[in-house]
């Protein structure tokens, strides 16, 4: 078994444990936003409870780790993880040829990059709509809600078509192309792009030592990030490391050194078990 | 230095404006809190101001009460032991736009016959004076 495989697999193991074990974390995380917005709306003080606490955690363990949460305890994403790869097995059966699978980008990375910006436009309109107490008149248009409904095992009414429809939108979207919601559409993705990532756990790389005009991590790339040492861009890096694992010359590292370089697997291993420490803490709270 | 703050140009303003929103919600905090405990304080003394309410007689009275900014003072006519008419006397303190705002509640006042009634959202101070300047005069009245 290569490296890369393990990688993959143990990533997969962590997103199915977070799936079922807690696959509410990323809306309580946002209602923490919203019950914020809220509060100030009314003049009230902001008193502690289990969505502002989640949200709070989640923000902490961001700024310390990075999106570690986004690439493998998300339930959504690992939901966009499972489309895109349900769709490319799919497609891989129906035809050999590479160049007729469809996925995105169907345009150029610049462009994709430009996209994830969305995002931040939807999270500001998000809070506006809180703020001006507008939410009663969006009633029924979450496609979280309506998600987190079917897992439930509920099957919410058709006062929720709209969001019925969004969520099925989004599906077709993460069908052909990786992560398609989280980089593109996702508000509380925004909120932890904006987040200071603490520089020693972003991820780097020796650009002189790189073979001229190689791509590799950033075809690669989910989010199509390109890895910069100036931190641009760094908040859409869900840490996947499927970088890592495609670099022919293994030059990506995280910023913690070269010293770690290999031990990505025990990094990982150790963010996921900080993470569900985390998670027993705030739920028990 | 200045090669490692070019460097983390990125991560440094991200901490800017991290710590801005953090400060802008903690002083925000302080702000509410003080307020909440004003609010809970006036409240106390509106109760315990209506707990004495029995049948009115005749005539105009006047009460006072605290609203945001100092005295809000009211006048209230009383005819055949209903409350027919509530003016507001003065209120120099009270901004005029949260005034013009609690005013509301005076015509649920004379709808309901009491000054215990449901206080203006956006103009909790004003409302709260208003109230308590009402039961003051309605004391009177007894």
């Amino acid at each position: 078994m290569k490296a890369r495989d393990v990688h993959r697999l143990l990533r997969h193991v962590i997103q199915i444990i977070f799936f079922l074990w807690m696959p509410a974390l990323y809306t309580s995380a946002y209602s923490g936003i919203k019950y914020v917005i809220g509060q100030i709306r009314d003049g009230n003080p902001i008193t502690m409870n289990g969505f502002l606490s989640t949200f709070i955690a989640l923000c902490a363990f961001t700024i310390l780790f990075g999106r570690f949460f986004c690439g493998y305890a998300c339930a959504f994403g690992s939901l966009g993880d499972g489309m895109y790869a349900l769709s490319q097995g799919i497609q891989k059966k129906i035809t050999k040829k590479r160049k007729k699978r469809i996925s995105l980008p169907w345009f150029r990375s610049e462009i994709c990059v430009w996209l994830q910006k969305t995002k931040y436009i939807l999270l500001i309109a998000l809070i506006a709509i809180y703020a001006f107490g507008l939410t009663d008149h969006f009633a029924g248009t979450s496609p979280w809600e309506v998600f987190s409904m079917l897992y439930n095992g509920n099957f919410p009414g058709m006062e929720n078509l709209i969001g019925y429809i969004l969520f099925f939108l989004i599906l077709i979207g993460m069908c052909f192309k990786e992560r398609f919601f989280c980089q593109y559409l996702c508000p509380m993705g925004a909120a932890f792009a904006w987040m200071p990532v603490l520089p020693v756990s972003v991820l780097d790389r020796d650009r002189e030592r790189c073979i001229p005009k190689c791509r590799a991590c950033q075809m690669k790339c989910p989010v199509d990030m390109e890895i910069k040492r100036d931190q641009k861009n760094e908040g859409e890096c869900i840490h996947c490391l499927q970088c890592i694992d495609v670099c022919p010359k293994q030059n990506i590292h995280l910023g913690s050194g070269k010293r770690f370089r290999g031990h990505e697997l025990f990094f990982v291993l150790i963010k996921a078990v900080i993470l569900i420490l985390i998670c027993l803490f705030t739920v028990n709270m | 230095m200045i090669k490692l703050i070019k460097e983390h140009k990125h991560f440094l303003m991200k901490v800017i404006n991290f710590c801005l929103i953090i400060g802008i919600c903690i002083g925000y905090q302080g702000i509410a809190s003080v307020r909440a405990e004003k609010e809970a304080e006036i409240e106390k003394k509106n109760q315990q101001a209506a707990a004495t309410l029995v049948k009115w007689s005749d005539g105009t009275f006047e009460g006072s009460g605290t609203g945001f900014g100092g005295e809000i003072k009211v006048r209230v006519t009383i005819a055949d032991g209903r409350i027919t008419n509530i003016e507001v006397v003065s209120a120099e303190q009270e901004d005029a736009a949260y005034l013009d705002n609690a005013k509301s509640i005076l015509a649920d006042m004379l709808k309901q016959q009491t000054g215990d009634v449901d206080i203006a959202s956006g103009a909790t101070y004003s409302s709260n004076g208003l109230i308590e300047a009402v039961n003051r005069a309605l004391k009177e009245a007894e």
